[in-house]
């Protein structure tokens, strides 16, 4: 893969590493740091690459693993009262976000790759090495559990395809 | 009801500074990756190897022996704090850049050897502002690391500066110079392509120290590479704010550091290499077997250096078992050394053999010339001062010390009894040796030579020790740390006899350490090979307390955790039932002997099985980190904080106490293999391996598996990679073999090119008792992801 291609590439998925680094980190600096990072770790492996079209699935499942380690090495766990720095998100969806960061993390990475980056259910199995039923079930509690959250029941037409 | 835009609206969309952020990152990657395709300038081994042997000097570092602040454990005192060199040759062109944050200048430079030495001048712009070396950790660090008397013990530079009036704290990294701003200075020696020192090791071996001045500027030392017939230079700089609005300090020292961001380079000039003075001479004497060795001492504006010059190869074979020094025969071995401004040797008398031949034993590798009087005999030597405008003032007579061996037999055991002897005839023991093993509990903040009180009571006991590190050997105490070390009685203040410090040793049995909070005693510590596994009993002085491992989180993690049948948080229990919570952190101390490694390398607990006795209050918390080949003796540190609420009934950290454990760790059996299995070839593999092997190994302690490849290009750069975090169970279902999955909630990981060229990785891991016949390795990266048939 040519040092073009990747930039290109990766400047065309920048809003989609965005919202799952802001998917899974509270702290701003946070989730630049992990996009940057996985940008590295991407660059450093992209000639070995066999196939250009697993790019974009490679690059995420990275960046997850990043957001993972930056997680677990800053422990920065703060109680949902406490979280700090939502201002991007529009001020009628603070609530919604703060229902997916009440989500354990196995529900809301399929949630966010399905429902916000629109990856169908085979594609989020490929992207968490998971099998599809498991993705289905994740998705599945995810409802139930944002539904609970949110006191709403009308997540049912987001059904998976 | 919720659609995908409101999901999509709820995460927001990437502003412009965060697209910036990713084009920066790429243009820096698409760059380096230019500039690696165009030829590189070389460097000899000799020169790489004399500065490495500089710089590790400076920082007070010697391949091949690993130091522990203060002492090191082979039983010789170090000089962990050598007295910084102050450059004196002014810059030939000097700069300035002025930024909206400071103005920074090069105040000095020189060169020296293969050294360049830039003195660089921060001055904030706002007149309450302070400029930090990189390296300190404002919401960590105590304020005497920037020369200021704390207002209270434990004082840190953040809780100084707020106290202080202080409206910004100001982040100053230096760096290799930034290419888009210097087109045509592509081999600056601040350039981690180029240098000689790989990064990351570059900024830490290079800023030396800093110095905090009256009138607000921060004066920072960094030294580079010098460069065959190159005189413009450039240095990197990087500007940033620390946040002062945090209250928590365990949020944290890494993660604060925010907008603004200014970098940029300085340029400067450098003049011409400044030739060492030869301060002095000498010939080995008396020593049939290498009567053909000299030594000269050379002096520089800059540091001191010795020189060894023999034409027999005999000595070369001494010196080539360590990777600092290079030999030729016939020609000079440079061996840096840090001495004592002002210190130079002026042995009583020409006859004294035994002073040379201890220069040229390379398994003594002298730190400062100083070290040049260990003889052994007790005699005393004359040493002069003929520096100007240095510290040590005039002769001055120094004890020599016997040899460890010699010295230490004559020890008397510190104990109650004893104790009370030498207070009751503190002038007759005048002298006497002494093997002193405590805690140090307060040092003397205004006394140069880092006096400190070492309780060495067990159990309670308070039996307190005044102990003092040698004008020769001066070192920094660590409160609340162990140690072991053989001192004799060299003075008495009051009725207070003063011990001198000599010597430390190590113990093979591991120790409690008693804090005024709890009592930490190791009460098992094994290794595998392949990690280091402990069990540390924690017993709070006080009742009421329940301890806790930083690892457990008290707002969410049930009390059962800790072995108490109750559906409560852990919070939520100590409140209701009137306990304190005592947190407890393992950490390791830094390791700046390790560059290859993770920087969080170290000690971190884990949670096991629950640990909590009621009948003493005690709490067993376990421990892990990955092994060091060919070590016995570990560092366990340890930090103490009690958990208080606010008035809003929130938690709030109190740091108490923090201070390292020295661990000597047995041997169990090593892993066995269990199953082995071969990489299947599959067309939607992200990589591939098909010559890719999986082992998976067994200890008492952990599985691990290892993932072989001939494919060595998916290494690092460093070839070799050590790893030790804790993990959470991430993606589990499935019959996949996670990177990081673990019952005991840990991962050490290691990954090298092997001898036979095969590419290892290894991590530990947590496996079933029956294996399927295909498995699937699920790797962060997905390099070694792939498919795995069993070999029967």
């Amino acid at each position: 893969m040519t040092n073009e291609a990747f930039t290109e590439a990766v400047i065309r998925m920048t809003p989609t590493l965005y919202r799952i680094a802001r998917g899974q980190l509270l702290i701003e600096a946070d989730q630049q740091d992990a996009v940057q990072e996985a940008i590295r770790r991407s660059w450093e492996k992209r000639n070995s690459l066999k196939n250009e079209r697993y790019l974009q699935t490679w690059v995420i499942r990275i960046l997850l693993n990043v957001c993972h380690d930056i997680q677990r090495h800053g422990k920065r766990e703060f109680p949902v009262e406490e979280l700090p720095e939502r201002s991007l998100a529009a001020p009628d969806y603070i609530d919604l976000r703060d229902a997916l960061f009440r989500l354990k993390e196995k529900e809301r990475v399929p949630v966010i790759l399905h429902y916000v980056e629109g990856y169908d259910v085979k594609h989020v199995a490929e992207i968490l090495k998971i099998p599809v039923n498991s993705v289905k079930t994740r998705l599945m509690r995810a409802r139930a559990h944002l539904r609970n959250i949110l006191n709403e029941e009308a997540l049912e037409d987001n059904e998976t395809k | 009801m919720k659609r995908n835009e409101d999901f999509r609206k709820a995460l927001g969309e990437p502003d412009e500074y965060f697209r910036q952020s990713v084009i920066d990152t790429l243009d820096q990657l698409n760059m380096q990756a230019e500039k690696k395709s165009r030829p590189q300038r070389r460097y000899s081994t000799r020169i790489i190897a004399s500065f490495a042997a500089l710089v590790l000097a400076v920082t007070g570092i010697v391949l091949g022996r690993r130091y522990i602040p203060g002492i090191s454990p082979d039983g010789h005192i170090d000089a962990i704090n050598p007295t910084p060199t102050v450059a004196t040759q002014l810059a030939k062109s000097a700069s300035v850049v002025e930024t909206d944050l400071a103005t920074l200048s090069i105040r000095n430079t020189g060169i020296d050897g293969n050294t360049v030495y830039v003195s660089v001048e921060v001055m904030p712009r706002k007149k309450k502002s302070l400029a930090l070396n990189w390296s300190l950790k404002p919401y960590s660090d105590s304020v005497t690391k920037i020369g200021k008397t704390p207002d209270y013990e434990g004082q840190t530079v953040m809780g100084w500066a707020r106290e202080h009036g202080y409206e910004e704290i100001i982040r100053v990294v230096f760096s290799n110079a930034f290419e888009p701003l210097t087109p045509g200075v592509v081999d600056a020696p601040f350039d981690q392509q180029t240098g000689i020192v790989p990064a990351p090791a570059f900024d830490s071996l290079c800023i030396n120290h800093s110095e905090y001045e009256d009138n607000g500027a921060t004066l920072i030392y960094v030294t580079g590479n010098l460069l065959p017939d190159t005189k413009e230079y450039m240095l990197g700089f990087v500007l940033q704010t620390w946040d002062m609005t945090l209250t928590d300090h365990a949020v944290h020292d890494s993660a604060i550091s925010i907008d603004p961001q200014i970098f940029g380079n300085i340029p400067f000039t450098i003049g011409e290499p400044e030739k060492p003075e030869v301060i002095a001479e000498y010939r080995r004497a008396s020593d049939p077997e290498n009567p053909n060795i000299t030594l000269s001492l050379l002096r520089t504006s800059y540091s001191d250096f010795y020189e060894i010059r023999t034409n027999n190869t005999h000595d070369a074979q001494e010196y080539t078992g360590t990777s600092i020094f290079e030999y030729d025969n016939g020609l000079p071995i440079p061996i840096s050394v840090s001495i004592l401004p002002g210190v130079e040797i002026q042995p009583e008398g020409d006859n004294d053999p035994y002073v040379f031949r201890r220069a040229c034993d390379i398994n003594d590798v002298p730190e400062k010339l100083s070290l040049f009087l260990v003889s052994g005999q007790m005699q005393e030597f004359i040493l002069t001062s003929s520096r100007a405008g240095t510290p040590t003032g005039n002769s001055t007579a120094r004890k020599v010390v016997p040899p460890l061996e010699e010295y230490s037999a004559q020890a008397w055991a510190v104990t109650a009894e004893s104790l009370s002897d030498l207070y009751e005839n503190a002038e007759a023991r005048i002298g006497q040796v002494y093997c002193v093993k405590g805690v140090v509990e307060n040092t003397f903040l205004d006394d140069h030579l880092g006096r400190v009180i070492i309780n060495v009571g067990e159990n309670g006991q308070y039996l307190p020790v005044c102990v003092e590190s040698s004008e020769d050997y001066p070192f920094t105490w660590k409160v609340g740390s162990y140690y072991q070390i053989y001192a004799d009685v060299t003075s008495i203040e009051g009725n207070m006899p003063i011990l001198t410090a000599r010597y430390s040793f190590t113990m093979s049995e591991n120790i409690a350490i008693g804090t005024d909070f709890a009592t930490l005693k190791v009460r098992e510590a094994k290794t595998d090979g392949y990690g280091v596994f402990l069990q540390v009993e924690v017993l709070p002085q006080n009742e009421k307390t329940l301890v806790v491992a930083n690892t457990l989180n008290i707002m969410n993690d049930s009390v059962r955790k800790l072995g108490i049948d109750e559906r409560k948080s852990i919070y939520q229990w100590a409140v209701d039932n009137h306990y304190q919570l005592l947190i407890v952190d393992f950490n390791s101390p830094a390791d700046t002997t390790d560059n290859d490694t993770d920087p969080d390398r170290g000690f971190h607990s884990y949670w096991n099985e629950p640990s909590f006795t009621s009948e003493n209050g005690s709490t067993v918390i376990s421990a892990a980190r990955d092994a060091i080949p060919d070590t016995a003796q570990y560092e366990l540190g340890y930090t103490l904080a009690y958990i208080d609420q606010d008035p809003s009934g929130n938690p709030v950290h109190h740091s108490l106490a923090e201070g390292v454990i020295p661990v000597t760790v047995t041997e169990t059996e090593e892993p066995k293999v269990i199953a082995e299995y071969k990489a299947v070839s599959e067309p939607s593999a992200y990589f591939d391996n098909p010559d890719a092997t999986l082992t998976l190994l067994r200890s008492p302690w952990s599985d691990y598996y290892e993932f072989r490849s001939s494919h060595t290009d998916h290494a690092f750069p460093d070839k070799t990679r050590y790893n030790f975090e804790l993990s959470n169970d991430f993606f589990t279902d499935g019959d996949y073999v996670e990177y990081c999955v673990g019952k005991n909630n840990f991962k050490i990981s290691y990954q090298a090119i092997e001898d036979d060229n095969t590419f290892v990785v290894r991590h530990s891991c947590t496996f079933p008792e029956k294996f399927p016949e295909h498995l699937r390795l699920n790797d962060p990266s997905n390099i070694f992801s792939g498919l795995f048939e069993k070999v029967q």
